[in-house]
């Protein structure tokens, strides 16, 4: 009994979903004229900015192992 | 159940990802019922619980990502609800009565004279505001003693001291910024006024202010308040005192400047989506004094105080978004870069055969015959739609 998911099933799942909401936050932004949407778009992009600097960690991780332990 | 297929993997993540974004999001704009959308974030990440513990029990990887995505946007729909909010027809009926009210009054004492913002100096609270008209048709200032006894009718000079339409508007300005305007100048009003009406209240598609002598100009496009102003102009003179955006703008200004502030004048587009606000800074005033008519009106050289501008730092979390697109597309780029050099090095391939030749049995063929031109492609439009995203606002302000 254990988690099916390995560190870096994760990470590719992280990348998707920061993409999705990297690019769904820059949709729904006022700048566009989108000034009638009631969510909190703020804070949409807090958690898209979180989930890509996530992924952007993992993919240092990522780097410093081919590097290190070539 | 675990999924070896690379392909297989990433067209479910995708597929599970998009439609419970999907759902969410459409559940979230559309309905705008904050209870709707609670009652569904709460379900979904009961749901998403549920699968994520199963999928523990049974070493199931399909459930685990089902689990992941629908906890996700559970909370993320419990993250993202709206505030309560008020439909902009209700807001301008309920806000117009008020307005000609007060104006009625002022006609039938029969004061002619030009609403004068005056600063905070002249008030014990720094989050008060006062709007003085004067009895006679003319611009008058009158002195701080007079003020600060808090009366609603001054004798000398003749005129009437009320709370402007405003004052509650402003004060959330302040509040949503988080800065005492007494301790801004105009270059902060003039870089985080913008950001505050379009990103933060949402109370327009644009705003623009500029200066020209003493008088300051604010532009704003899309607003929300184009109906009330239209309906308010029906009744004459009211932009003297203002309605309640435009003496916003006016006792925003004051508080920066330190100085009164009287609203020059005003247009409204013929859409009804435009007010153009035009507002002229009174001359210095000596506590003690008081000004004649002269010095009330004429105009003077406006120099911006020299205090510190600062910016809040969530005034980068738009460029923030473009910068780590690019940031992927870097990344993607840099590795189809490292792939190209390490081919050309140690197998001496040709670029041909490097970006056009099939991966197949190779990982990055991800099952799909994913060749190096895929990435590169992939790469170069996060990258572009990154930079876009980041130079967008710039190249407006330009």
């Amino acid at each position: 009994m254990s988690f099916p998911l390995t560190f870096w099933d994760i990470g590719l799942w992280i990348a998707v979903i920061a993409l999705i909401l990297l690019a769904k936050s820059e949709i729904l932004s006022p700048y566009y004229g989108e000034t009638g949407i009631v969510i909190e778009e703020n804070r949409l992009r807090i958690v898209a900015l979180f989930f890509a600097m996530l992924f952007m960690l993992i993919a240092l991780i990522r780097v410093y192992q081919i590097i290190a332990f070539p | 159940m675990n999924i070896s297929d690379p392909l297989q993997l990433l067209i479910f993540i995708i597929i599970v990802n998009v439609l419970v974004t999907a759902v969410g999001m459409h559940i979230a704009i559309m309905m705008a019922n904050i209870s709707v959308i609670g009652i569904t974030g709460g379900i979904l990440l009961l749901l998403g619980a549920i699968a994520l513990t199963s999928s523990i029990l049974y070493e199931f990887s399909i459930l685990a990502y089902i689990g992941l995505g629908l906890t996700l946007w559970g909370a993320l729909l419990l993250f993202i609800r709206p505030t309560r909010y008020v439909k902009s027809k209700i807001l301008n009926s309920m806000t117009v009565s008020p307005l000609t009210t007060i104006h009625q009054v002022m006609k039938a004492l029969n004061y002619k004279g030009k609403g004068v913002y005056l600063p905070p100096r002249y008030l014990k609270a720094f989050r008060g505001g006062t709007i003085f008209v004067p009895y006679r048709k003319e611009v008058i200032i009158p002195p701080i003693e007079e003020v600060a006894q808090e009366k609603v009718f001054l004798r000398n000079p003749k005129g009437v001291c009320l709370n402007p339409p405003g004052l509650s508007l402003a004060n959330l300005y302040e509040d949503e910024l988080g800065r005492d305007f007494t301790m801004v100048d105009l270059d902060y009003l003039q870089n985080n006024l913008p950001k505050l009406f379009i990103e933060g209240l949402k109370i327009a598609q644009d705003f623009e202010m500029g200066m020209e002598g003493d008088m300051i100009r604010a532009r704003i496009t899309g607003t929300v308040c184009g109906e009330l102003c239209k309906e308010a102009r029906k009744t004459p003179n009211i932009c003297s005192l203002g309605c309640p955006l435009c003496s916003s703008i006016a006792i925003v200004l004051a508080r920066a400047t330190e100085k009164p502030i009287i609203i020059e004048k005003t247009n409204l587009s013929t859409d009804d989506k435009t007010v153009e606000a035009y507002y002229r800074i009174l001359g210095t005033i000596s506590p003690m004094g008081f000004p004649s008519e002269e010095q009330g009106v004429a105009p003077v050289e406006v120099s911006a105080p020299s205090k510190p501008t600062e910016r809040h730092p969530s005034y980068l979390l738009p460029s923030l978004v473009g910068l780590l697109l690019a940031a992927f597309g870097s990344t993607i780029l840099a590795w189809v870069g490292w792939l190209t050099w390490y081919d050309i090095t140690t197998w001496s391939k040709s670029l041909a055969l490097i970006f056009f030749g099939p991966r197949t049995g190779e990982a990055i063929s991800l099952g799909i015959g994913m060749k190096v031109i895929y990435y590169l492609l992939i790469g170069s439009t996060l990258l572009l739609s990154g930079l876009y995203a980041f130079f967008r606002k710039r190249l407006r302000k330009v």
